[in-house]
């Protein structure tokens, strides 16, 4: 079920209803609605892929127990392995099995013998990275005594399935989550309302900026060969906006869901493309599947410590994984790999935490300097979009060898009220940088009928483009 | 909960009438004169589905513009008309009189599964009652179409070529492709027909097209402007369903209209794109037939139109 769709217009309010109004007295069915409703949600795409999720919550749920009653290293060891092979093991077998069946066979072709195995027509599970890495932190967690096992079977499978982040993050720790299962919740206006804010905010990047921009996006990458160098650069920044609106919009729809039903959610975004450099970027984009990698992969490989060597290996270690984790294809191996050469000269330099503060943050206007590293960073980030855009290496490569055609005419493209929209976009999201959300605080001290004209008119402008009903790009993920 | 739940409904009302608003608004912009000025000598227009979409080329007919549409049932084809009759003085109206489209089926085209196809580039020109019902027999349907409307609308206020009968209701759908394989798409096409329960023993009207197709004739009859029915030539292969009450409600309901039947127009597969639509050899031949009878039966009356269609 898409968030951006009729459907789910009818299926949210009427969820809200049962479970403030008639299981709010007892806390396990109102985890049983969350069960239930997640289940549909995720069955109104493809029933029959429940079963994963089910059989996957059934593992980190026995092993949890398991580890619970066992304080022997090896046998410690021999749970995890099972949780971590069990759950990497599906992952692998519906994402990457194809991929490297691929690439085995080139490599056998390039010293002319043949490997013959038969590539599975199999479609991959929507969300299976994201729930899979969020059930992994819970054996893990368990495992390394940080978190009570739980024996709240039902509290766990609304854990590992809670709809409104099940398909497309933010990927969320048990330590966050799961114990917002065990308590029992009570409705707070000021809680909802905001959440309802943000629904609002993550409509409006989906549908009226991603989806505006994925147009043209798709149409100058699906045809780049056709276009002047400056619309491919045009092109790439539509995409670079597309991706930023869709992802980060479908997690405020998903963060401010979750609060309507009384949780709260790790901020996933936060204002990325005023970063001031490449570092900072990535303490702002994607924070939950960073620190995700940061905790689980990057500090048990040595993390910060060590030689610079060292810093440099975990460094691309964890920038390709990062990459490989988006998708089975070279393209996102070398947006991993680029992101991390451009990562590198702030790490030698020891510059990655120089940005640690929102920039600007008592003023309306940024210093040149900040503008500067925002613009650098911003055409970095983008320039490594069109890897991750792109059908395959060489589809990257000739866009970007297009670039050199007539660069500094005018774009062949030219929508003028998708450049209306990014213009308010960009300065809305520049006022509210300071907030969880762009609207968090926008308007709260306005007279109401000015507020409400405002999120009036954000709603009508998301109405208006709500037809197109298109998936999430991180679906796929 | 209750200020909440107060709160919701509050701004959901605003929005409901906001969402009203708009529509009016987009309404009242773009019926605008120039949007809907057809060429210079235009008397007459077609109307109806993708058979008169598909069969009429109106470069080859003087006077004429052909504003049929595939999937168009006549509650849109009425809404079309009035709005380029309050720009266009028009003396005659030919709307396309088909089988397919007194069936039930008429209604999916109409407020069901293709409601998609032609209720977002008409919504600016429904009438609210007509609206209403529309929504009341599809809400969903409705719903879903309204944002793709509005933004269509949207983006032709802002980027369009100002001319929305050349946008949206130009007729450009003459396929030059040839039927071939006619049995094994005939197959298809029936076995498609069938599974959507097109084909069925019995038929049923539809009352709601069939309504409007009365209005189209009222509102001809008030702008004093001559309707003709007419009937686009079909493949020996394609199934013309309630063919008595079709006759019927022709002779019952609309004794005063003329019905130019083309159905035993001398055709062969090679002018069809598939059973039910010409290509643009077959459109070639029937648009230079109609052209004459229009000169010779409609404009001059050297002949009435059986005299025209019994000796040509």
């Amino acid at each position: 079920m898409l968030f951006n769709s009729i459907d789910f217009a009818i299926f949210l309010p009427l969820v809200f209803l049962l479970y403030w109004f008639v299981f709010q007295k007892n806390l396990k069915q109102q985890n049983s609605l969350i069960v239930v409703a997640s289940y549909v949600f995720y069955g109104w795409w493809d029933w029959r892929f429940l079963s994963l999720i089910l059989f996957s919550t059934l593992v980190d749920f026995t092993v949890g127990i398991g580890l619970s009653k066992t304080d022997e290293k090896r046998k410690r060891q021999i749970l995890l392995w099972t949780s971590i092979l069990v759950n990497l093991g599906f992952l692998g077998f519906f994402k990457y099995y194809n991929f490297f069946l691929d690439n085995f066979q080139q490599v056998f072709r390039l010293f002319g013998s043949e490997f013959r195995a038969g590539s599975l027509e199999i479609v991959l599970p929507v969300g299976i990275s994201f729930y899979t890495f969020q059930t992994l932190s819970y054996t893990i967690d368990v495992y390394k005594k940080k978190l009570e096992p739980t024996r709240d079977f039902i509290g766990f499978t609304a854990y590992v399935s809670f709809f409104p982040q099940l398909v497309a993050g933010p990927i969320e720790r048990a330590t966050n989550l799961l114990p917002q299962f065990y308590k029992s919740r009570i409705f707070d206006y000021t809680k909802a309302v905001d959440g309802m804010r943000q629904i609002l905010w993550g409509l409006f990047k989906k549908v009226v900026i991603a989806d505006n921009c994925a147009q043209y996006s798709d149409m100058i990458f699906n045809n780049h060969q056709d276009y002047s160098g400056s619309t491919l650069i045009l092109g790439a920044i539509f995409f670079a906006f597309q991706i930023y609106g869709d992802f980060s919009g479908y997690s405020d729809i998903a963060i401010g869901t979750s609060r309507l039903f009384g949780f709260d959610l790790k901020r996933n975004f936060a204002f990325p493309y005023f970063s001031r450099d490449i570092a900072e970027f990535w303490r702002r984009w994607h924070i939950s599947l960073s620190t995700w990698f940061r905790d689980y992969l990057y500090i048990p490989l040595g993390g910060s410590k060590g030689s610079k060597w060292m810093q440099l290996r975990n460094t691309f270690i964890i920038f390709l994984v990062s990459g490989f984790w988006h998708g089975a294809n070279w393209t996102f191996i070398a947006w991993g790999l680029v992101h991390a050469l451009f990562f590198v000269p702030l790490l030698l330099l020891n510059r990655n935490r120089k940005h640690l503060e929102i920039v600007a943050m008592d003023h309306l206007f940024p210093k040149f300097r900040d503008l500067i590293g925002i613009g650098i960073t911003f055409f970095l980030v983008t320039m490594a979009w069109v890897f991750f855009r792109a059908e395959n290496i060489q589809h990257a490569l000739e866009y970007f060898s297009g670039f050199t055609r007539n660069p500094f005419m005018l774009p062949e493209v030219r929508p003028m009220l998708v450049f209306a929209f990014l213009a308010f976009f960009i300065f809305i999201e520049w006022l509210g940088r300071g907030e969880q959300f762009a609207i968090a605080g926008m308007g709260l001290k306005w007279h109401r009928s000015l507020r409400w004209s405002f999120y009036l008119f954000l709603a009508l402008v998301c109405f208006i483009f709500a037809g197109q009903e298109q998936e999430f790009i991180y679906f796929q993920f | 909960m209750i200020k909440f739940f107060k709160n919701i409904i509050a701004f959901s009302s605003v929005f409901a009438f906001g969402v009203v608003f708009l529509i009016s608004v987009q309404s009242f912009i773009l019926s605008r004169g120039n949007n809907f000025k057809l060429p210079h000598g235009t008397d007459a227009v077609i109307l109806g589905h993708s058979h008169a979409s598909c069969a009429y080329n109106d470069t080859l007919i003087k006077g004429v513009v052909n504003l049929a549409e595939p999937m168009e049932g006549y509650y849109y084809s009425y809404f079309k008309l009035k709005q380029i009759l309050r720009y266009n003085k028009l003396k005659f109206v030919f709307v396309e009189y088909a089988n397919n489209q007194i069936t039930k089926y008429a209604d999916d085209r109409i407020f069901g599964e293709y409601i998609g196809n032609q209720f977002p580039k008409m919504l600016a020109f429904i009438e609210p009652r007509a609206l209403i019902k529309l929504g009341l027999k599809n809400p969903i349907g409705v719903a879903k179409n309204l944002p793709v409307a509005l933004q269509m609308n949207l983006e032709f206020m802002v980027e369009g070529s100002g001319d929305y009968v050349q946008a949206f209701w130009s007729n450009d759908h003459i396929s030059d492709h040839v039927m071939q394989d006619v049995q094994k798409k005939m197959k298809t096409v029936q076995n498609d027909a069938s599974k959507s329960g097109i084909i069925t023993n019995s038929y049923s009207v539809s009352e709601m097209n069939l309504f409007y197709l009365a209005q189209i004739a009222n509102l001809c009859k008030k702008n004093g402007i001559q309707l003709y029915f007419l009937r686009a030539p079909v493949s020996k292969y394609e199934h013309l369903p309630m063919e008595s009450t079709f006759q019927e409600i022709l002779n019952q309901e609309f004794p005063e209209v003329p019905f130019i039947d083309l159905k035993d127009f001398p055709v062969v597969d090679e002018d069809f794109a598939d059973p039910q639509h010409m290509n643009i050899y077959g459109a070639k031949k029937v648009s230079v037939y109609l052209n004459e009878l229009i000169e010779q039966a409609i404009r001059t009356h050297n002949l009435t139109i059986d005299e025209f269609l019994n000796h040509h």
